[in-house]
């Protein structure tokens, strides 16, 4: 089972059966093609970095408080989460640090559990 | 062009191009113990700062500051080097953007680590070069110092930082010591002027000066940047601080030695040519200037007995000291401290008491020379007031002998494009018919017709110097030819490196006039 682990100075939590896979990857790469006279071109390459996008199946509301409350401590820590995926090492993640970003299309059904949870990870550097 | 492995060009010049840059800063200044770069054994990318090339041995004390890295907050950075007519003095500056997201960077932020020293003219340097299989290489680019405090962009959560260089810093000083020198090279002077300003031997490398200068007199708080220019505009040489931090004089001579081309540009490495606009025309030179020697010790000053109830009498209290300006009327290149009692040949003061009776001890004098003036102070050990009645000062005076009226001009360029003179009556430092004849021919002979200029959009060198030249060779040809680079910026940044050279047509088989070499009369020489 393929698990996703969000970690901060603060808490830590553990997705395996509410995970919904597959887990999108976006990969970015940082580059600017440049047109040499010839009509050739040449890139100007900075950095590649990962992204990646996960839904998670509804849960209940304090479940998505303690969820939203990584994103919130990004502002006031000042310091992005760590994520590891577990049982996917084919990503390559473990403890990395990226800006988590979680979508703004939360709904309470009639259940009281949030649906269409969409996160996403924007791997980044953390400064020290 | 800076010494760099045949990789650096070719990554430079690549399909896929990873230009990298490092930023240092010293935000609290303080001395790097025992840490300091060591040739051939420094680590690349360990805690050194700079990677020198292997062969320049060249070490001064800005390095021995202790640097942080703050590549990792760097969002972007441009830099450029330019060259100034007609003083060609070389300058160079940089702007950053940091990240400051925390508000690492916000003035007086007491929570960040650096604090309140956060402040301007904190040392900085800027490394750039390419990652590469199997390596990662780096030359320096910039040594300088923030110009005040940094700007805040509260939208982007930056701050932007401006750079001066360290030549920059030292030409908006003013001279701490009286400078006096006679009979001196150029580079001496230039020497003497950079050691006043706290610079040691190993921060400089000057050229030899082709000029020998009969007086050289500086006082305290005048301008470094106007003394350096007028000593580099009479050489006709270049002066810059290089990549490295290291200021560097070349006279004429040495830069119009250096004829190698150091890359062929082509379509392959170009991305824009155009047309910049157009260098100034000079086609006539006029120089005024009075030319001093140093004369023979003699009398340079006199003071005469003054009568009684006169204003302007030079009385010195009881166990006081009294200080006066003795206006020269030339300046001296030294004048001899006088002594009481009258002498031949010397200089000397004689001093009586209130009842006109001669005081014959008990009197001191010491002087301060500066440019137009001897500042003398006497220091009377008496418990009566004595008042210093005569006064002979010996020295030796750099006195005009001549004045140097030198005035050539390139008929046919005068015709074509009219009367385009440049005039210099300010600059003491023109000595010799010689002198202002080299002076005049090189620049005429440069400027006497609209030099074609280029500004060149191409895949940034970082290992590209100012004078380099180059050779332009593209299928379209309107720009093809022979240039040297007189100015180059870059702008990294958002995945991306811009680099654009600003290029001056030369023609490298015409050579700079040499004088003992030209021929007098020949084709090359000026009306």
């Amino acid at each position: 089972m393929i698990t996703l682990t969000i970690q901060d100075n603060s808490d830590q939590m553990t997705f395996g059966a509410t995970l919904i896979t597959p887990i999108t990857l976006a990969p970015i790469i940082n580059e600017t093609d440049v047109e040499t006279v010839d009509g050739n071109i040449s890139t100007y390459y900075g950095s590649t970095k990962r992204s990646y996008e996960v839904s998670l199946f509804a849960m209940d509301q304090e479940s998505y408080s303690a969820l939203k409350a990584f994103v919130d401590r990004q502002y006031s820590n000042l310091k992005y989460p760590k994520i590891t995926v577990d049982g996917a090492e084919v990503l390559n993640i473990t403890d990395m640090t990226a800006k988590m970003t979680l979508s703004n299309t939360e709904v309470i059904n009639s259940c009281g559990l949030v649906d269409n949870i969409k996160l996403t990870f924007r791997e980044s550097k953390q400064m020290p | 062009m800076i010494e760099v492995t045949d990789n650096f060009h070719k990554a430079a010049f690549g399909q896929i191009i990873n230009p990298i840059v490092r930023l240092y800063v010293s935000f609290d200044k303080q001395l790097n113990d025992g840490g300091f770069f060591t040739l051939d054994e420094s680590v690349l990318d360990g805690s050194d700062i700079l990677k020198f090339a292997a062969s320049d041995a060249d070490t001064q004390s800005w390095d021995f500051y202790d640097y942080k890295d703050y590549s990792d907050r760097l969002v972007s950075a441009s830099w450029e080097r330019r060259l100034e007519f007609p003083y060609q003095i070389q300058c160079a500056m940089a702007d950053f953007s940091l990240s400051n997201t925390d508000g690492y960077f916000t003035p007086l932020n007491r929570n960040s680590p650096i604090g309140l020293n956060n402040l301007p003219a904190r040392p900085m340097r800027l490394s750039a070069g390419f990652k590469y299989p199997g390596a990662t290489e780096f030359v320096p680019q910039i040594a300088g110092i923030t110009d005040g405090l940094p700007d805040l962009n509260d939208s982007s959560r930056t701050v932007d930082y401006h750079v001066i260089d360290f030549l920059y810093d030292i030409c908006n000083q003013t001279l701490k010591t009286v400078i006096n020198m006679r009979n001196a090279r150029t580079d001496e002077v230039i020497a003497a002027i950079l050691q006043s300003y706290g610079l040691s031997p190993t921060q400089y490398h000057l050229a030899p000066g082709k000029f020998v200068i009969p007086f050289v007199f500086f006082d305290v708080g005048v301008s470094v940047g106007d003394a350096l220019k007028k000593l580099v505009q009479a050489e006709n040489g270049f002066m810059w601080l290089d990549e490295k931090g290291i200021v560097r004089f070349e006279s004429a001579a040495g830069v119009a030695s250096d004829t190698d081309i150091k890359a062929n540009l082509s379509d392959y490495h170009i991305m824009s040519l155009t047309p910049g606009q157009l260098s100034d025309v000079v086609n006539h030179v006029k120089i005024n200037i009075e030319r001093r020697e140093v004369q023979e010790y003699q009398e340079v000053y006199t003071k005469s007995a003054s009568s009684r109830g006169a204003s302007d009498l030079w009385v010195v209290s009881p166990n006081d000291t009294f200080t006066i300006s003795c206006s020269l009327g030339e300046p001296c290149y030294d004048v001899v401290a006088p002594t009481l009692g009258k002498a031949s040949s010397v200089s000397w003061f004689t001093a009586v008491d209130s009842h006109d009776v001669p005081v014959t001890s008990g009197i001191t004098a010491t002087g301060v020379l500066s440019s137009k003036a001897y500042i003398i102070t006497f220091t009377n050990h008496h418990a009566y007031p004595v008042e210093i009645s005569e006064m002979k000062l010996w020295g030796e005076p750099a006195k005009t002998y001549e004045v140097l009226e030198y005035d050539a001009y390139d008929d046919e360029s005068v015709q074509k494009y009219g009367d385009k003179t440049l005039e210099i009556s300010d600059n003491q430092f023109f000595q010799s018919y010689d002198q202002a004849n080299l002076f005049a021919r090189t620049i005429i002979k440069q400027h006497r017709d609209y030099t074609r200029v280029v500004k060149a959009q191409i895949k940034g060198d970082f290992a590209f110097q100012l004078m380099d030249l180059i050779r332009i060779q593209t299928s379209k040809g309107d720009y093809n030819g022979i240039y040297q680079i007189t100015g180059i910026s870059y702008q990294f940044g958002n995945n991306n490196l811009i680099t654009e050279l600003t290029l001056n047509g030369t023609n490298i088989e015409e050579g700079v006039f040499t004088l003992n070499y030209s021929r007098l009369n020949g084709e090359d020489l000026l009306a």
